[in-house]
């Protein structure tokens, strides 16, 4: 580890009163790395970005951007440029004025800025717009405009707040990836705030999972999908289905012996699952739906119930499968491989250990 | 719900209407009556001269009071809007413990009958020897139009997007530079809006004007009000239809402007 | 409230609050509470001493509650009127779809920017005897002589209803246009007439504003001076009119001061009554979308 971390946050802390809203937050984020800041409403990204931005005081820690402290900085003296979820574009200033806003305030020349603004504008694809006023812009348009305000001050780091969430599916993809491209061209330091897993998983290089104010799980994406932490991140991020049985054996080499409620047992090796689990006690059994196929009941691996309902979603079917004991199971048909069960049909599901991980039994459902 | 074709529709049409009618007739007669033949006034009016508005616009003691009326209307709308504004910005800003109580006071004003503010402030100037004069009915106008201008200015800084502000920030503005870049040029047609307020209500004031002006500088409603008291004739009434005339006048510049300030 | 300070310049935002404040409230202090708490005060002194003469001179000659009587009925009187023609007014404008409803709302508040001598003005032409009111009056065969409504009571309500409209329409107005129009129509598909509609859902939601726009008109007909003073004349006195002769004419300041103070009350008591509804109806209003 040589590089010295572009951002650190240090043991960052919120309180509202009695209320915690950010807890002990510590992340190091290398230069030009896209770090997604990743939770359910209410688990402190938001706050935590606002404090790297300037806008809320930490109760306690440290804010580190280029081995400088600027914790106790106000927000126009930091390096930010901030992407706000609603945008915030100034309403009585045209498109190209917004953009060189930043650039007027540190000073630069007139002719200097002009052409700094042209540059931006061609590269978020704004010809034509600069004299519009921000009102008469798709959301779409508006979002480039906010984009390139940020962009065009050169930041140390960008900060973006939910910089999808007012766009329509369509557009969010399509933005997402553009965003992508150019902040891996400009090689810029990037925090973005988002609760979609899918937009985090798919263009960040790292993803910083929050619960309740701390950060849960840090690593790239893959690594969070295939080896969640906790139950948390594991129902947070993708798929799965969650049964509760009976933890029935540990086997010497360390494979674990789960016991279904319908008598079938499943084994799953130690590296997927928690650690310091009893023996004939509750436990709950995760399973991602890529990791099962059709097999006949009775065979090892496998849990057998009937089809309850069936959900097309194109490439492939979610059909979901009632269990004898009442728990139901998400599985993934591909529909290349032929038409899926019928409602009602008795099935049975081979099991991946790979896709299944054990973990500690929670009273939540 | 305000199809014709149902009963329900149709009394609701009717008595808007008869609303419409019965607010705009007076008005109406006010600008029309004088322009009757006869001295006394009668409506419909018999004949057609614009004698009498020619005779009021000649009245020397009708153009000074209007004169008089403009200057100090005008004073109180600068003064009330210098003080009006940052108060409530800070009160929209900042809470601060007694926050909501001293807006209470700073709204009160308006809830009071200016009657008891004019006895008030009459006792009180004259035992400060505040001689009568105009500049005591400034004062006593910004009494009355401060809280107009809090009023008004109040939910437009409380509606003000923060984030705005913050993005100024963001991209180097530091806090003042921010408030006249960004935050004026969005609240300015909301200030205006109450500083025009504040102008209106000191321009056709009466009861403050009546206690405490100078007697030898009356205000335009003060003449106006004199000049009934001592007979019903047609010069007042022309008076009266010009000042309809400019407060349509005023509507239609209001109208232009806020259509050129939302397009 | 997050500053956009940090640390230190937390105290700094103090002093600008502190400063931004400052002039306003030497302003009220001065021009304000000062004046206004010594007219209470000099309402207490009779002959030089502490008394309550000018009280018990109220309650004890039976002019002055007939005074304040009168005046209240006025108040009554205003706000009905308003309301009804301001209620029906209010909806049409804002349930108007066409063109013409911002032009309308404009021609309804218009009025305001006008003084209430101008406008009482336009009353005294229509109300003066032989005057086009009593020819109406005498057509449609409701009085058999030329009748005067100057200087009457019925004469000063209609004007000060008139003068006042607009201020209920707008208020009134604001109130029906933030109750969702899908709730009517939702009304309707269950059966409900359009009668039926605005009285079991309309109405009841409209409470508040309606309970507001009342309170205003019925405070702002009792404070009244300029109309009443016009339309009414001596002989139709109410409580301001009153007390401007006590004080202009009669130079009897302390016993002004008195009446203004129980007017004073009265206003206070109608605002307190506002308080008091509004933050009732805050907790049991149903959520209108």
């Amino acid at each position: 580890m040589t590089a010295e971390a572009e951002i650190r946050l240090d043991a960052l802390c919120k309180h509202y009163g009695a209320t915690v809203a950010v807890h002990e937050v510590s992340l190091s984020i290398a230069k030009g790395e896209l770090v997604a800041l990743l939770g359910p409403s209410g688990c402190g990204k938001t706050t935590t970005l606002r404090m790297i931005a300037g806008f809320v005081e930490p109760t306690s820690g440290r804010i580190h951007v280029q081995g400088r402290d600027i914790t106790r900085l106000p927000p126009y003296r930091r390096d930010t440029g901030m992407v706000f979820q609603n945008y915030a574009l100034f309403p009585h200033l045209t498109v190209a004025e917004n953009i060189a806003f930043g650039l007027a305030r540190r000073g630069l020349a007139r002719g200097l800025i002009r052409s700094r603004v042209s540059e931006m504008v061609s590269m978020m694809r704004l010809e034509g717009l600069e004299d519009r006023l921000p009102q008469r812009l798709s959301g779409g348009q508006q979002q480039r405009v906010a984009v390139a305000r940020a962009l065009v001050i050169n930041p140390t780091v960008l900060l973006l707040d939910e910089p999808f969430s007012n766009l329509d599916a369509k557009l969010r993809e399509s933005t997402r990836v553009e965003l992508r491209r150019i902040q891996h061209s400009l090689g810029l330091t990037s925090i973005f705030v988002t609760h979609d897993q899918q937009e985090a998983m798919a263009i960040a290089d790292r993803i910083a999972v929050m619960d309740g104010g701390s950060v849960v799980q840090v690593g790239r994406s893959a690594d969070i999908y295939e080896r969640p932490a906790s139950r948390f991140v594991a129902e947070f991020i993708g798929q799965a289905s969650f049964l509760s049985g009976r933890l029935s054996s540990i086997a010497p080499d360390g494979d674990h012996q789960f016991v279904a409620p319908g008598g079938e047992e499943i084994t799953v090796p130690a590296s997927r699952c928690d650690t310091g689990l009893g023996t004939n006690l509750p436990c709950t059994l995760m399973l991602r739906p890529e990791g099962l196929t059709w097999t006949s009941a009775g065979t090892p691996q496998s849990l057998s119930g009937t089809v309850d309902e069936l959900s097309y979603q194109g490439p492939f079917v979610h059909v979901d499968i009632r269990l004898a004991d009442g728990q139901h199971l998400l599985m993934e048909h591909r529909s290349a491989a032929g038409p899926a069960p019928a409602r009602g049909e008795a099935v049975g599901v081979r099991i991946d250990a790979e896709a299944a991980r054990i973990f500690r039994s929670t009273t939540t459902a | 719900m305000n199809s014709l074709r149902t009963p329900f529709g149709a009394t609701i049409a009717l008595l808007s209407v008869t609303a419409l009618l019965y607010l705009i007739i007076p008005i109406a007669v006010v600008l029309i009556a004088p322009l009757g033949e006869t001295g006394y006034l009668s409506f419909p009016p018999k004949g057609l001269t614009l004698k009498w508005y020619q005779a009021a616009l000649a009245d020397s003691r009708y153009v000074d009071s209007f004169l008089n009326s403009l200057w100090i209307a005008g004073w109180v709308t600068v003064i009330a809007t210098l003080t009006g504004v940052p108060a409530a910005y800070a009160l929209s800003r900042h809470a601060f413990p007694g926050a909501r109580a001293l807006e209470a006071l700073f709204l009160s004003p308006l809830i009071l009958p200016t009657l008891v503010l004019a006895l008030g402030l009459a006792l009180w100037f004259n035992r400060m020897g505040f001689v009568a004069g105009t500049p005591r009915l400034i004062a006593a106008h910004l009494v009355l139009c401060v809280p107009y201008v809090i009023r008004v200015c109040l939910p437009v800084f409380r509606r003000f997007d923060r984030s705005l502000e913050e993005a100024a920030a963001n991209l180097g503005a530091r806090p003042l530079h921010a408030f006249v870049l960004v935050m004026l040029p969005v609240v300015r047609p909301g200030i205006a809006a109450a500083a025009t307020m504040a102008f209106i209500t000191s321009f056709d004031e009466l009861v403050l004007a009546l206690f405490l002006a100078d007697p030898a500088r009356p205000t335009l409603p003060v003449t106006i009000y004199s000049a009934v008291q001592l007979g019903f004739e047609p010069t007042v009434a022309a008076v009266s239809g010009l000042l309809v005339l400019l407060g349509t006048a005023l509507l239609l510049i209001l109208q232009w402007l806020n259509r050129n300030a939302s397009q | 409230m997050q500053g956009i300070g940090v640390g230190r310049a937390q105290s700094r935002v103090q002093w600008v609050v502190i400063a931004l404040l400052a002039p306003c409230l030497l302003a009220y202090l001065v021009l304000f509470v000062i004046p206004q708490v010594r007219l209470l005060g000099g309402s207490l002194i009779v002959d030089g001493s502490p008394g309550l003469a000018h009280y018990q001179r109220m309650t004890e000659d039976g002019y002055y509650a007939f005074l304040m009587g009168r005046t209240l009925l006025a108040g009554l009187g205003v706000t009905l009127i308003t309301l009804l023609f301001g209620v029906p007014l209010a909806y049409w404008l804002a349930r108007m779809q066409s063109r013409w409803a911002g032009f309308l709302v404009m021609v309804t508040t218009f009025p305001l920017l006008i003084s209430a001598v101008v406008r009482s003005f336009g009353w005294m032409v229509l109300f003066f005897r032989n005057g086009p009111v009593s020819q109406l009056l005498m057509a449609v065969g409701l009085v058999d002589g030329p009748t005067q409504l100057m200087y009457t009571l019925l004469g000063v309500t209609i004007a000060l209803a008139q003068v006042l409209l607009p201020l209920m329409v707008l208020t009134l107005y604001g109130v029906f246009r933030s109750i969702d129009p899908g709730l009517e129509s939702a009304a309707m598909t269950l059966g409900a007439r359009p009668t039926a509609t605005f009285f079991l859902v309309t109405l009841p939601l409209a409470r508040a504003g309606i309970v507001a726009g009342s309170l205003l008109v019925f405070a702002l007909t009792i404070s009244a001076f300029a109309t009443p003073s016009l339309v009414g004349g001596a002989r139709a006195n109410m409580m301001a009119t009153a007390i401007y002769e006590t004080a202009l004419e009669l130079l009897d300041w302390p016993f002004a001061s008195a009446l203004a103070t129980v007017l004073l009350c009265a206003v206070l008591a109608v605002s307190a009554a506002y308080a008091v509804l509004v933050d009732r109806g805050r907790h049991d209003r149903p959520t209108a979308s």
